[in-house]
């Protein structure tokens, strides 16, 4: 289970977090708006350890204004790389079709990160599993003792996913 | 390139992105199931 500082957290998140037995995150914004996030470690995807990012609103009720919940996903993912280091996964979901969207968000939201500069972030966008449109990025620290091997990796995921999958 | 580097064939990189998906899928069951037991003890307060 990834170890992060919920005081330390809420210190800086607009949104009171809540971290739950498994490790899991839960908040709820201003609209009343219900949202869980799970980071969790797989090393199979990228040949190397990556934690892999997740967010869900039950609803499906897009916030793009909600600057609060932009800020609270930001302090979240800032306190994963303080308290852990490592690397960040992010696979859009793809069961209801919102993947692009959500894919776009999450990046434009992290382009207005204070320190967006201190990472390295890699994308991949509109890789076709099937009929299914697949987006994702890993975002590092760009003073990662491992980064060229990390990035290396992710390259070559990337490049498999552009090929059609069986 | 690092020198660690070792390319994985198509079917280690099919089978990585088959158990990756099936893990996701969980992942996501997990945190549904949570947020619709909390709103069920919203509504039922």
């Amino acid at each position: 289970m990834i170890e992060l500082n919920i005081a330390r957290l809420n210190l800086k998140s607009p949104y009171y977090v809540t971290r739950d037995e498994d490790g899991d995150l839960l908040f709820v914004t201003d609209y009343g708006v219900k949202y869980g996030i799970s980071f969790e470690l797989n090393e199979g995807m990228m040949n190397y350890p990556a934690y892999e990012f997740g967010i869900l609103n039950k609803e499906n009720k897009p916030s793009p204004s909600d600057r609060k919940l932009r800020d609270t996903v930001l302090a979240i993912i800032e306190e994963f790389f303080y308290s852990n280091g490592g690397v960040l996964l992010y696979i859009c979901a793809t069961g209801d079709g919102m993947q692009k969207f959500r894919f776009h968000l999450f990046l434009r939201w992290f382009n207005t990160y204070k320190y967006r500069d201190l990472y390295e972030i890699r994308t991949i966008e509109d890789v076709m599993d099937g009929k299914t449109p697949n987006y994702g990025a890993i975002i590092v620290e760009k003073t990662h003792p491992d980064l060229e091997l990390i990035l290396a990796r992710f390259d070559e995921l990337a490049a498999f996913l552009k090929k059609p999958i069986a | 390139m690092d020198s660690r580097f070792t390319p994985r064939t198509d079917e280690e990189m099919l089978k990585a992105v088959r158990d990756f998906q099936k893990r996701q899928q969980k992942m996501y069951s997990r945190l549904s199931a949570k947020l619709e037991k909390e709103v069920l003890q919203e509504e039922l307060a």
